[in-house]
Formats: structure tokens, sequence, C-alpha cells
């Protein structure tokens, strides 16, 4: 059962929110727990410290001079729970979305303005949640952690199609459908630590076994999933059985 | 011993001035400011008059009429110089009156039957003729040394930066006097020339001379152009400036109005909460208080996002796409959540990035359903990274992104990714990653 922590400084909002959210819960028949709320975002660290696994938050962005921030604390959360559902409660004024879905990857915001809308958008997220557990199930999968300027990315490991070289030293890329990332590594060095599946099928390239489609004779390259393609050395050839 | 030395000398300056000449007449052509063919005519119609001048007192006084011209020629050339050394640039007083001694030279010689002079000045020959009277070894490490002097001047072209770096003024002075110099030395070690001959020495002079005014000429005009563009930067600055003014004051307008819109708002409250009229505070409350003007909400915020931002010149240029960007109905959000004093790399490299960013960014989400576009600078210590989220309608290819000349639009459109990517192949230490996600197209810029 995923727990949901709620954490804002004005009990007045918690107990809004955790009223509404009971009633969600209630009509959707959902699966989650309700915890109690917490006004002190350290607490909230402590508690989930304690017992570690997937959560879904709802934070307060502001909790007071001296404080934590919800920025920090959502940064808190993520090192704990990398891969919990951050949503945060905010005013018009205070919310910058781009910052928190860059930096804590948060799930969604809700407006404290629109408290009439409360109900529907709380309705909304957790489904929303429950769709994205659900597509997960399939997916307790070994990831591949980089880090890009202090912040961890995790990609699951059998989305990525291939990595490679670029003409800056020490600069590396991996793609994904829809997704290239530059990181700073040694393709020798990840050829090493990575699974056996990852063939390196030409000095500046380290594909996925699972990704290669065929090879095409007259290019002379790999067609991979998504369009994507990538060379291919004449001695791997006949190792990949084309 | 002294008459090699001279020769030497002069020679030394002859080979190094033709090809300086050269170099400069290669790269600094298109560089040479328009008044070059006036002050060309001028000085033809000037040297004629002096040189008839010249002649005829020669003619009168029965001296020789060459010497006597050269005479002349420095005395007016130094009143030329006097006159229009307070109001004019080196080139402008320089140019005219080399043009116009060598003007009174050529049409001198004419006069006075000595043409020769001008063929005269083949540095080859002039070469072969000093190789066969002294030590060739010699003069031949001496052109060599010039050749690779010459040839390293080729890529950094030293002497005009030299030149810019010195005092307007000082240069003057110093042109002058080395001009009036030369000239007074061709004079007084005149007997030493005898064995080289009078015409070649004299065409070491105004080579010389050609050399300093082309030097000096072209220093001037790259000054000019590196002011112009200053100029053009200053006002783009100042444009952009009154155009940041001109927003806040439509702002503060709208606050005006609202701000008057409460002052009755707050009145009619107070009557109703007089006579305990609950339910209608309620919707007042609902209807104006709480739903304040979302587009000025947005408007305060971005402009409060914006002084984050203390280098001016991005400053402007994120303004000025902004407000492109509103002047073409997107909806544009910033976010800049620390302020950001300096660049994790040179200026220009890094406006050029965001330029071509921004203007891929409004572009693409122009031609979208969305039509949304945000962007987010993040610093934190010593790393920037600029995030730029926009709407797309059209499928991307993202690995053909990164190639040149593409754009799903057709050709040259994709340049600037292109242009992008060959900046960021200069800095190992930028990062970047490309996101597609439904119909969301998110470049990030990690500058570590």
């Amino acid at each position: 059962m995923i727990p949901i922590y709620l954490c804002d400084d004005q009990p007045t909002i918690t107990e809004n929110l955790k009223n509404q959210l009971r009633k969600v819960l209630l009509i959707e028949e959902l699966d989650f727990q309700l915890q109690p709320a917490f006004h002190d975002p350290e607490v909230l660290l402590k508690t989930i410290q304690q017992a570690p696994q997937n959560g879904i938050y709802f934070l307060d962005i502001d909790f007071g001079a001296g404080a934590m921030d919800g920025l920090r604390l959502g940064q808190a959360i993520r090192e704990i729970d990398p891969r919990g559902f951050i949503i945060y409660v905010t005013t018009h004024e205070e919310l910058l979305p781009a910052t928190f879905r860059y930096q804590v990857e948060a799930f969604d915001f809700i407006v404290k303005e629109d408290l009439s809308q409360l109900l529907d958008r709380l309705r909304e997220i957790l489904l929303a949640i429950r769709q994205r557990l659900a597509q997960d199930q399939r997916s307790e999968r070994p990831q591949f952690c980089i880090e890009t300027g202090g912040m961890k990315q995790f990609l699951p490991l059998d989305e990525i199609i291939y990595f490679e070289t670029t003409p800056r030293k020490h600069v590396l890329a991996v793609v994904l459908p829809g997704r290239r990332i530059e990181f700073s590594g040694n393709l020798t060095e990840l050829e090493a630590e990575l699974p056996e599946y990852f063939l390196r099928t030409h000095r500046s390239f380290l594909v996925n076994r699972q990704h290669i489609h065929s090879y095409d004779r007259k290019a002379k390259v790999l067609r991979l999933t998504g369009e994507e393609s990538c060379f291919v050395a004449r001695s791997k050839v006949k190792a990949l059985g084309f | 011993m002294l008459k090699i030395f001279i020769e030497l000398l002069f020679m030394l300056l002859t080979v190094l001035t033709a090809m300086l000449t050269l170099t400069v007449i290669l790269h600094g052509i298109e560089e040479r400011p328009v008044y070059w063919q006036k002050e060309l005519r001028k000085a033809c119609i000037y040297s004629l008059i002096v040189t008839g001048i010249g002649v005829v007192l020669a003619g009168v006084s029965g001296t020789n009429s060459e010497s006597f011209l050269e005479l002349l020629l420095i005395v007016a050339g130094g009143l030329y110089l006097a006159k229009f050394q307070r109001t004019k640039t080196t080139a402008e007083i320089v140019l005219p009156l080399t043009l116009y001694t060598t003007g009174s030279v050529f049409f001198g010689s004419l006069m006075v039957d000595n043409i020769q002079l001008l063929f005269d000045i083949h540095i080859v020959e002039l070469l072969l003729v000093h190789v066969s009277q002294s030590s060739p070894q010699f003069v031949i490490a001496l052109v060599n040394f010039l050749l690779f002097i010459y040839l390293a001047s080729f890529r950094k072209l030293p002497y005009a930066g030299v030149l810019l770096r010195f005092d307007e003024k000082l240069v003057n002075v110093i042109g002058g006097a080395y001009l009036l110099a030369v000239a007074f030395f061709s004079q007084s070690v005149w007997p030493l020339w005898q064995v080289w001959g009078q015409n070649n020495a004299d065409a070491c002079v105004w080579l010389t001379i050609l050399l300093m005014v082309l030097v000096l000429n072209r220093g001037e005009a790259l000054l000019k152009i590196e002011e112009r563009q200053q100029h053009q930067q200053t006002e783009q600055l100042l444009q952009q400036q009154a155009q940041y003014v001109q927003h806040l004051e439509e702002l503060q307008q709208e606050l005006r109005g609202i701000q008057h819109d409460h002052k009755n708002l707050i009145t009619a409250m107070y009557l109703d909460v007089k006579q305990g009229n609950l339910a209608n505070i309620e919707t007042y409350m609902d209807q104006h208080l709480r739903q304040v003007d979302v587009s000025l909400e947005q408007t305060i915020k971005k402009q409060n996002q914006l002084t984050q931002i203390r280098v001016p010149e991005v400053k402007s240029l994120l303004l000025t796409k902004l407000i492109r960007a509103e002047e073409l109905e997107l909806k544009v959000s910033l976010e800049i959540p620390q302020t950001i004093h300096q660049l994790p790399i040179p200026l220009t490299d890094f406006l050029r990035l965001l330029g071509i960013l921004l203007d891929n960014a409004i572009e693409a989400s122009q031609e979208s359903v969305g039509k949304e576009l945000q962007l987010l600078f993040w610093q934190k210590e010593q790393e920037l990274h600029v995030v730029v989220e926009n709407h797309f309608s059209e499928a991307v290819d993202q690995r053909q992104i990164w190639h040149p000349g593409y754009s799903s639009k057709g050709e040259d459109r994709g340049l600037g990714l292109a242009n992008l990517r060959k900046i960021i192949g200069n800095y190992p230490h930028v990062l970047t990653e490309t996101k597609i996600q439904g119909d969301w197209f998110t470049q990030i810029l990690r500058f570590r």
C-alpha cells in the first residue's frame, strides 16, 4: 500500500486536503494510505527515512522563515525515495513549475487559490498516479543512473538503445526513444560495467542488443529501434549473426 | 662600412615595405574608407600645381630641379600636416599627404624627364643589383627572416593591433615626425646614395611612406569599424531598455486600475459587512480578490524573474525574445530562481547559444497547437542549466536535429542547431540533453 504524506505549516490547509483526499480515495477505491499530516519538513523526512518506500507527497513550498523550503524538501525526499510522486500545493505567486519539474521531477501542482476545483484536481492526480504505477508494475527493472550537474537521473536499462561517444573528450551520450542525454564518462569503462547484452559494435558505439533490428548491408549500419542506426565494425557483423 | 650598413638598412626597409604593403593591399582593401578616391583626385590636382610651380621656380633659379622639388614637397607636406593635425585623424592627414607627394614625384618626374624612377621600385631588380655587390649569404638570410616575419604577420596582422592601442594624437605625432625624418634623412645622406643610385633610394623613401599610410589607414579603418559596432550595440541596448521601461509603465498603469477597482470593492464590502450580508461578501471575494487578473500576475512574475539576471546583454536578449514571443501570441513562462551574476562561458558564445535555442523554440511553438514556451535558468554554485521547453507540431527526428542543415521546415533553417553544436564543441564542460515527450520538445544545456 502506497502512503500519502501531507506537509504544510498551516493546519487548515492540511485538514482541508485530507478531507478531500479521503473522499477521492473512497469514491475511486484507490489503494493508497493516507498518513497523518506533517507540519514540519524535518519530521516528515525523519519519518520516511525510517521506512523508505514509494510514496505520494503533497508539499507546501513556503514553510516560513528559517525552515527548509519546498524545493529543498523535495530534493531531500528524492534522495530517500527517488521514484515517489511529489505534488506541490502552492499559491500562484510561488509557483515555478519548470523549476520544480526540473529539479525534483515534481509530478503535479495544486494552486491554493483554486480551492473550488480542489476535489477534481486531486482526483485527476491520484488517477494519473495509479496509471503510472500500473505501467511501472512490469518495470521493476534495473536502472542506469547518470549524474548530470548534481542531479541523478534514473533510466531503465532495457529502454536504452545505445551509448555513443561525442566529438568531445570524455563526453558520452545515451540515447533512449525520444531522448538523448550527454554525460561525462568513458565507453570502455561503461562496457565493463553494463550487462552483457550491451555490445560494443564499433569503437564509438555500445548498443543494447534487444534494440537491434537488422543490418543494412548497403549503408553498413545497424538499424535500431525508433529509426535510429549505428555503425558496426566489419569484424562484429558476423558475431551478431547477420 | 657605414655605406654597406646604410645600404642594407634601405634594402631591409624596401623589402619589408613591399611585403607589408602587399599584405595591407590584400587584406585591407575592403576596409578602406570611401574618401580614398576623393582624396586621390584632390592630391593629383594639388601635386600638378605644386610641381608646376616647383619646375618654374627651379628653371628660374637654375638649381637642380629635382632636389629643389623635393625640398618644396617636404615643406608643403609639413605645412599640410600642421594644418590638419588638430582636426583630422591620422589617415585623413597622412593619406592625402602621401598621395600628394607621390603624385608630385610622379608628375615631377614626368616633367624632369625622370620616369625611370617609377620603374626602379622593383624589389627583385633591387635585390639582384645588391646581391651582386655585397655578401649574398647574408642577404638571403635576411630575406628569409623577413619572409618569416611576413608570414607570421599574415595571421595576426600585428601592426594594426599595435597601432590601435596607441592614443590617436600620439599616432599623429609619431607618424608625422617619421615622415619628415625620412624625408630629411633622404636629403642629408644624399652623397652616400650615389653608389646605389638616387632613384633606388627615392623608391625606398616613397615606399616607406606608402607603407606608413596604408598601415595607419588600415588601423584607422579598423578603429572606425569597431567604433561603429560598439555604437550599434549601445543603440540596441538602449532600444531594448526603452522597451523594458515601456513594459514597466504599462504594468504600472494596469496596477493603478486594479488599485482603483479594489478601493471600490472594499467600500462595497464595507457596506455589506455593516449590513451583515455574508453571502455577498463571499461572492465578491471569490470573484475579485482571489482571481486577480491572471495575465497581469503572469506579467509581473515574468518581470520579477527577469531582474534575476544581472548580465545586461543576456537580459536584453531575453527581453527581446520574450516580447517577440508575446507578439506572436505564445504563452511564455520564465523561471529564474537564483540570481545570475556571471556566465560560465564567454558572453558572445553564450548569447549565440541562447539566441539559437530561443529562436528555434519560438519558431516551433508558433506552428504548434499549444503555443507554449517555458524557460528555466537554474544555477547552483558554479553550474548553470538552461532548460527550454516548447510545444511542437511536426514529427522531429531527434537524431537528425543535430545534423547540419536539418530542419523539418526545409533547407537552411536547421543551421541554427548545427551552429549550436559547433559552438558547444569548443566547450567540453557543456552537456546537452534533448527530449521529446508528447507534444513537448525540451532542450537542456548544462554548463558545468
